[in-house]
C-alpha cells in the first residue's frame, strides 16, 4: 500500500470516520481506522459494531492495499503534519506504516486489515431521499429529548416514520417528547427506530450544501445514510417505541403565549439555584402574566413575573426547568405558546405561529421565506391549530409532563 | 433539607465490660485493660470501678497501678473485642443500613428513614439498648439528635447506660452549660486558647458574634466554633463499605445457561434486595450485577437508575437489562448476583407509600402501564404489590405467591398476558 494525497481531505476523512470509533472498546482492532486503497480511491472506515462510518476520496495511488491504524494517533499526527502533501506507505514485512510530510517522517505500527470487521449491509429496504436541511431539522428538533439510559433501549432512539407523504421523527425519555413533522416524506410507509446518538453524528456530517440530498436506506435491522461520499451504517434499535400519538392531548384548559427569549432567560436564571442538578420551576399562569418561581432547599429561592397573554383557567403547574429549556433553545420563533391540560397532565410547548427560520435552524430551507418570517411579527395562529407550520411546512410539537408535589 | 435523626451509640467501658462479662469473677472489681502494669504501656479501658480511683484511658499503666494497686490488669484481647463489635454492628444494621463505625465501641446511625418501621428515634434508641443488653449482656449509652455533633455530646452526658434525646430547636440550650471541650473539633489546644479569652462554657462561646470569633481564630476555625456552639453540623453518616450496598448472589449447584432460569433467579434476588431496602428504609440509586462463568471469569456491570428505588421489579428489570448488555448471555454461569448501591434514606414517610413533600416527575406513559419498557411512575403501585406479597410469604411460606412467569415450565404468550393483566391493578 502506497499513496500520496492532500492533508486536508485526508484529515477530514479521518475525523468523520473517527466519530464511529468508541473510546471504550474492548476489541483493540476497533480503536483503529481501516484505510483501504483501490482504483485511486482511499476509503477510511471506523466502527464500534453498532455504528459504522465510511468516507472516500481520491488519492494519487502508487500501490493498492489496506491497513488499520490507531484512530487517535492517526488523527493527531495528520493534524500536525507540516506540509500540505502527505505520503503514506506500508511495509508489509514489518507492519510499519510510514507517514511522510515535507521533512517529517513517522513510522507507526499497523494492524492487519483482514481482522477489521466488515460494515453491515442494510440489505433491501425502503429508500428515502431527503435534503440536508430537512434532515438536519428533523434531527435537531427531536433527538435531544431521547433518553440516554442503557436499561430503556426503546427510548434511546428517535423513531422515523414515513407515511402518507409525511415524515415524522419523534423521541422521548418518557418525561417529555419531541415530535417534528415534515410534509416531504416518501410515498410508502415505514418505521425505523434509529439510535439518537447516531443521528446526532449524522447531523454533524451534514455540511452546508443546500442542494445536497441524503439517501437513506431503511433495512430490517440496519439503516444506511449516504451523505455524498460518506456512508453511515447504523444498527436499528430492536424495541417497540411507545405509542405516542394517543397521548398527545387534543384539548387544553389553559393556554398562554409568552416571549420565547424572556421565558428562556428566566428559566436559565432559575437554574442558577442548583449547580448541575434539576431545578423545579413552578408556573402560575393568570390572564396577563406568567409567574415563575423556584425553591431549592439549602440554596435559595427565585421568583420572576413575565407578561403573558393567557386564555382559560388560572393554573399552577410545575416543571423540570431543563425540559422546557431544551425545547426553547431550538425554537427560533419570537414567542412560544404553552398549552396545559392541568397540573398533573401533559403540557404542549410550541412555537407561536409558523415555525420561523432563524439562528436555531442554521439551514432554513428557503432563504427568502425565512426572511419574510423573520420580518413579520408572529402571526396569530388560526383557531384550533395545534401546531405551527413553517414555510417549508415543518411542524414542531413538544410535550412535557409536570412535576407533582404530594 | 428534611430533618435528620442521628444516633450515636457508645459502648460503656467496652473492653473492660467484655472482660467482666466473660469472667464473672471480675465483676464489681476495678479492671484495667492495657497490659502488664510494669510495662511502659497505657490504659486502653478502665472499668467504672477502676475509674472511681481516678484511672482513665491513655494514662500510663504504672500510674494506674499507683492509684489502684488492687486493680486487675489484663492484656488487650483485640480479637475478642472485634468479634463482639461485629455482633454489635449486626444489631445496629437491623435498624438502618446507614451505620458509620467510628471505632470498635462506637458508631453513628442515620435513622431518618427507619421511623416508619421502628418508631420514633427515641424508641429506636431504646430498642437498640435493649438488644445490646439482651444479646450481648453489655450496656451502651445512646445520644439521639438531629446531627452527629449533638448526638455525640448527648451520648456522653449520662454514661453509663444513658439515653439522651436532643430535640431540634433545643440545641443551643442543651449545649449552653457544657464546657467547650465537649464540642467536636475543640481539642486541648483550642480549649486553652478559649479559656485564655474567658470562654469556659459553650454558653460563653455562644455570646461571641461570628465576626469576633473569626478575628480571634481565623475565618475558617472561627466559623467552625460559631457553628459548633449552636449545634450546627451537616456531616452525613458515612457508611462503611459493607453497608454501602445491599446485595444477594447465588452459586449454582450446576452451571446455568438457560436465560429463563437465570431470569427467575434475578427476580428472586431482586425481590429479596428490595425487601431489605424497604426494611432499612432506604432507596438505591445504583444497581450492580455480578456474573461468574464456569471458568471463574467474573465481571460486574452497573448502572445508575433514573430515580432511586426500593422496588424489586425495577431492580430486576435493570439487572436483566445489564445482563443483556453484558454479552454473557448463553454462557454457562456458575454464579450470578445483584446488589443495590448508592443508598440513601427514604424520607420518613407518614402514610402508605408517600415520600412526603418530595417532588415527583410524572411520566407520559403512566396511563399506558409499562409501555415505555419499565416505568417509575408505576413504582408506588409495585411497591404495594411487593409489600403485600412479602407479607403473604412471611405468613404462609415462600411458595404461596409466585410470578406467573415461573409457574410451570412453559411460559406461553397467553400466560404472560395474564400476568400483565393481574399485576396491573
Amino acid at each position: 500500500m502506497f499513496f500520496r494525497c492532500e492533508r486536508e481531505p485526508f484529515l477530514q476523512a479521518i475525523q468523520a470516520a473517527q466519530r464511529a470509533v468508541s473510546s471504550r472498546t474492548t476489541l483493540p482492532i476497533l480503536s483503529g481506522l481501516l484505510l483501504n486503497l483501490e482504483d485511486g480511491t482511499l476509503t477510511v472506515t471506523g466502527t464500534d459494531l453498532d455504528l459504522g462510518i465510511e468516507t472516500q476520496f481520491g488519492v494519487e495511488q502508487k500501490e493498492p492495499g489496506a491497513m488499520v491504524l490507531d484512530a487517535r494517533a492517526l488523527a493527531d499526527i495528520v493534524r500536525r503534519l507540516p506540509d500540505r502533501q502527505v505520503e503514506l506507505s506500508l511495509d508489509a514485512a514489518t507492519h510499519l506504516a510510514r507517514i511522510t510530510s515535507g521533512p517529517a517522517h513517522f513510522e507507526i505500527h499497523s494492524l492487519d486489515a483482514a481482522d477489521y470487521p466488515a460494515l453491515p449491509d442494510p440489505g433491501e429496504g425502503l429508500q428515502w431521499s431527503v435534503s440536508y436541511p430537512v434532515l438536519r431539522q428533523l434531527i435537531r428538533f427531536t433527538t435531544f429529548a431521547a433518553a440516554n439510559d442503557d436499561t430503556r433501549a426503546s427510548l434511546n432512539g428517535a423513531l422515523l416514520e414515513l407515511e402518507d407523504g409525511e415524515a415524522h421523527m419523534v423521541a422521548t425519555d418518557s418525561y417529555r417528547l419531541a415530535l417534528f413533522v415534515q410534509p416531504q416524506g416518501a410515498a410508502t410507509s415505514v418505521k425505523a427506530l434509529i439510535p439518537a446518538q447516531t443521528l446526532q453524528e449524522v447531523a454533524k456530517l451534514l455540511v452546508d450544501v443546500p442542494e445536497a440530498q441524503a439517501q437513506i436506506t431503511l433495512g430490517k435491522s440496519h439503516a444506511l445514510f449516504q451523505l455524498g461520499s460518506t456512508r453511515v451504517v447504523t444498527r436499528l434499535i430492536d424495541a417497540t417505541f411507545p405509542n405516542y400519538r394517543q397521548i398527545i392531548p387534543a384539548s387544553f384548559v389553559t393556554e398562554t403565549v409568552v416571549d420565547r427569549l424572556a421565558l428562556q432567560s428566566a428559566l436559565e436564571r432559575a437554574s442558577l439555584l442548583s449547580r448541575g442538578g434539576a431545578v423545579i420551576v413552578k408556573m402560575e399562569i393568570s390572564a396577563d402574566q406568567l409567574q415563575i418561581s423556584a425553591s431549592v432547599p439549602d440554596e435559595g429561592d427565585y421568583r420572576e413575573a413575565l407578561p403573558a397573554q393567557s386564555t382559560g383557567e388560572d393554573l399552577e403547574v410545575a416543571f423540570n426547568a431543563r425540559y422546557l429549556l431544551d425545547a426553547l433553545r431550538v425554537i427560533p420563533n419570537a414567542a412560544v405558546r404553552l398549552r396545559c391540560t392541568g397540573s398533573r397532565s401533559a403540557s404542549l410547548l410550541m412555537p407561536e405561529g409558523p415555525l420561523a427560520g432563524g439562528p436555531a435552524t442554521a439551514t432554513s430551507p428557503a432563504p427568502d421565506a425565512a426572511r419574510q418570517q423573520g420580518d413579520a411579527p408572529a402571526a396569530p395562529e388560526e383557531a384550533g391549530g395545534a401546531s405551527a407550520e413553517s414555510a417549508s411546512g415543518g411542524r414542531f410539537v413538544y410535550m412535557v409532563m409536570p412535576v407533582m408535589y404530594r | 433539607m428534611a430533618e435528620r435523626w442521628i444516633l450515636h451509640v457508645d459502648m460503656d467501658a467496652f473492653y473492660a465490660s467484655v472482660e467482666q462479662r466473660d469472667r464473672p469473677e471480675l465483676r464489681g472489681k476495678p479492671v484495667v485493660v492495657g497490659g502488664d502494669p510494669r510495662s511502659r504501656g497505657v490504659v486502653s479501658t478502665a472499668s467504672y470501678e477502676a475509674r472511681a480511683f481516678g484511672i482513665h484511658s491513655a494514662m500510663p499503666l504504672a500510674q494506674a497501678r499507683r492509684l489502684c494497686p488492687q486493680a486487675v490488669f489484663l492484656p488487650v484481647d483485640m480479637g475478642r473485642y472485634r468479634r463482639v463489635s461485629n455482633q454489635l454492628e449486626a444489631i445496629l444494621l437491623r435498624f438502618t443500613p446507614l451505620v458509620e463505625r467510628l471505632a470498635l465501641d462506637e458508631a453513628y446511625l442515620d435513622v431518618t428513614g427507619s421511623q416508619r418501621l421502628f418508631g420514633s428515634p427515641a424508641d429506636i434508641a431504646r430498642a437498640i439498648k435493649q438488644a445490646i443488653r439482651q444479646e450481648l449482656s453489655l450496656t451502651a449509652s445512646v445520644g439521639v439528635a438531629p446531627n452527629k455533633l449533638l448526638a455525640k455530646v448527648a451520648s456522653d452526658l449520662h454514661k453509663p447506660d444513658g439515653l439522651v434525646v436532643v430535640e431540634p430547636g433545643q440545641a443551643e440550650a442543651f449545649l449552653a452549660p457544657l464546657p467547650v471541650g465537649r464540642l467536636w473539633g475543640i481539642g486541648k489546644v483550642t480549649a486553652r486558647r478559649l479559656a485564655a479569652v474567658g470562654v469556659q462554657t459553650v454558653s460563653d462561646l455562644q455570646s461571641w458574634p461570628l465576626s469576633r470569633l473569626q478575628r480571634e481564630f481565623g475565618v475558617r476555625q472561627g466559623e467552625e466554633l460559631w457553628r459548633a456552639a449552636r449545634g450546627l453540623d451537616s456531616r452525613p453518616v458515612e457508611t462503611t463499605d459493607r453497608v454501602k450496598s445491599i446485595g444477594r448472589e447465588e452459586t449454582f449447584a450446576s452451571d446455568i445457561r438457560d436465560c429463563r432460569e437465570l431470569y427467575a433467579v434475578w427476580r428472586a434476588q431482586s425481590d429479596d434486595v428490595a425487601r431489605r431496602l424497604r426494611r432499612a428504609g432506604c432507596l438505591a440509586s445504583v444497581v450492580t450485577i455480578k456474573l461468574r462463568d464456569s471458568a471463574f471469569h467474573t465481571i460486574t456491570r452497573q448502572c445508575t437508575l433514573p430515580h432511586p428505588t426500593d422496588v424489586g421489579r425495577e431492580i430486576c428489570r435493570t439487572a436483566q437489562a445489564l445482563f443483556e448488555q453484558s454479552g454473557w448471555q448463553g454462557r454457562p454461569l456458575r454464579l450470578i448476583g445483584v446488589s443495590a448501591e448508592g443508598l440513601r434514606p427514604a424520607d420518613a414517610g407518614r402514610g402508605d407509600d408517600s415520600r412526603a413533600g418530595e417532588p415527583r416527575q410524572l411520566s407520559l406513559f403512566a396511563a399506558a402501564g409499562s409501555a415505555a419498557g419499565g416505568d417509575s411512575a408505576a413504582a408506588p403501585r409495585w411497591r404495594k404489590v411487593e409489600e403485600a406479597v412479602a407479607r403473604l410469604q412471611e405468613r404462609m411460606g415462600p411458595g404461596v405467591v409466585v410470578p406467573a412467569s415461573e409457574w410451570g415450565q412453559e411460559a406461553s404468550r397467553k400466560r404472560r398476558e395474564f400476568r400483565e393483566r393481574i399485576y396491573r391493578f
